[in-house]
């Protein structure tokens, strides 16, 4: 399969600028693919169950499993999610109104996300939603929760939101030809090789997932998505997804496009879709 | 699409193999018996911030390396053509194909001609 898609994307993706070709190996239908990334996970792991995807390395390395159980006992992201739940119910926008206001009720909110929207043609991501009612309503632009001025109001906002879809299984929907263009333009991205290393997603969490670079354990090609905001043992602090995704691509050697950009949303829409069926685990515990 | 996939590949030198490749292999004191060339060699091949080999190599002497690629051992017997062995440093895409993980250190500029000679003569004593 490695060779399969990688040859097939190179040829019929990125050549034609993303139009595919009716191809067994690379199916055009989100829901198809999907099922070749699970069984590209299950051809490698045929005795990691299906609900321990979401453990991302964890669900491959016994050792480290046992010390990432220790620490989810106890978690450290409980501090985070208090703060942000203070922020939550306290902070108003400019028009005197909770951010409820804008986006609905906490409980399961996180659940409906990403999700593909016919209005504006465009996958919504939560954290992208927060910031634009707060643009739409008018907020200083200092006090914007984005990922440059204010990152950590928009973690913990986003961790605890994850903390109330906790449990819920990860269902992104695709019923639109729009959606579904979405999907594979994240999909290209995944298997878009980069900066001066030229690697791309795949390289390192899908031909060579569960290998190790130095000493990092690389995790595979699903439970990208299900655990995030990930507190990082490493670097003592709370890690949304864009940002590590941005973090990953910076580290090909390159300058990456910004979080929440299209290309940062069609690739969270992708690797989401993927994720399908699994159980929401966020926040979560990360080295 | 295009646009930006030509934008990222050229865009500038931000941090290699930053953070997320993990902790520096220490480099042994056992340096006796190579070339001065050699030596400056292998603190490429072991440090973090430019050839990173150990990233994804096994190499005799490395702490905590990789096993992405495969282990670096009797080089000299693999690749009795010296000039073959730089090649595939300077652009393991001509053996191994376009889909190699080996980044093109000398093609992609991450390793200066020099460097490359200086690994090459570290390699070939492993
Ligand atoms: C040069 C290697 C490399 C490339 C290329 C790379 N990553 Fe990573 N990534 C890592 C390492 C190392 C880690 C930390 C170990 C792990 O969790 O796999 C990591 C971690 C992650 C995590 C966190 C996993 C978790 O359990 O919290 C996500 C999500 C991720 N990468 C996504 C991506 C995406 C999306 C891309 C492409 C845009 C990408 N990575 C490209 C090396 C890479
Ligand atoms: C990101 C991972 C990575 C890094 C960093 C890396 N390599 Fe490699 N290397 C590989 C892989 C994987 C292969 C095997 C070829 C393949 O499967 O594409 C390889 C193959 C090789 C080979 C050929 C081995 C053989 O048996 O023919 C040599 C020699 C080599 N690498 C040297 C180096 C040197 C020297 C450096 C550092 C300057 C380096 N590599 C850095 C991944 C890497």
């Amino acid at each position: 399969m490695k060779r399969l898609i990688s040859s097939m994307l190179a040829a019929s993706v990125l050549a034609t600028g993303g139009a595919l070709a009716a191809d067994p190996a690379n199916p055009s239908d989100p829901e198809e693919f999907r099922q070749l990334m699970v069984d590209f996970y299950q051809d490698r792991y045929p005795d990691v169950p299906f609900e321990d995807y979401n453990m991302s390395v964890y669900a491959i390395d016994a050792d480290a499993r046992s010390q990432w159980e220790g620490m989810m006992i106890f978690p450290q992201t409980d501090e985070y999610v208090a703060k942000g739940e203070k922020l939550w119910n306290e902070y108003r926008l400019p028009n005197g109104k909770p951010l409820s206001s804008c986006l609905g009720e906490a409980k399961g909110l996180r659940a409906k996300y990403p999700y593909f929207s016919e209005k504006d043609g465009e996958v919504h991501s939560l954290g992208l939603d927060i910031i634009n009612c707060q643009k739409n309503a008018g907020e200083d632009p200092e006090n914007v929760w984005d990922p440059k001025n204010n990152y950590k109001k928009l973690a913990n906002v986003l961790t605890y939101l994850a903390s109330e879809s906790n449990g819920m299984t990860n269902k992104v929907q695709i019923d639109s030809e729009g959606a579904k263009e979405a999907y594979n333009r994240g999909k290209e991205a995944w298997f878009n090789r980069t900066g001066r290393l030229d690697n791309s997603c795949a390289d390192c969490h899908q031909y060579h997932g569960g290998q190790y670079a130095r000493a990092e354990h690389l995790h595979m090609n699903l439970g990208n998505t299900t655990h995030f905001p990930a507190f990082r043992y490493s670097k003592g602090s709370m890690f949304t997804l864009h940002k590590r995704i941005y973090g990953c691509i910076r580290d090909t050697g390159t300058i990456p496009p910004d979080q929440y950009s299209e290309y940062a949303r069609n690739l969270e829409f992708f690797m989401s879709f993927n994720d399908n069926g699994l159980e929401l685990n966020g926040p979560n515990i990360r080295k | 699409m295009k646009k930006f996939t030509t934008v990222i590949t050229t865009a500038g030198a931000a941090a290699l193999f930053a953070a997320g490749m993990g902790f520096s292999g220490a480099v042994a004191a056992q340096d006796d018996g190579l070339s001065d060339s050699a030596k400056k060699g292998k603190e490429l091949a072991f440090g973090r911030s430019k050839g990173n080999c150990l990233a994804c190599h096994q190499i005799k002497g490395g702490n905590l390396a990789g096993n992405i690629g495969p282990a670096l051992i009797a080089m000299k017997a693999r690749y009795p053509d010296r000039e073959e062995l730089k090649q595939v440093i300077h652009d393991p895409r001509e053996k191994f194909g376009a889909q190699t993980i080996m980044p093109p250190f000398g093609a992609n500029k991450l390793l200066s001609d020099e460097e490359i000679e200086h690994i090459t003569d570290y390699i070939l004593t492993l």
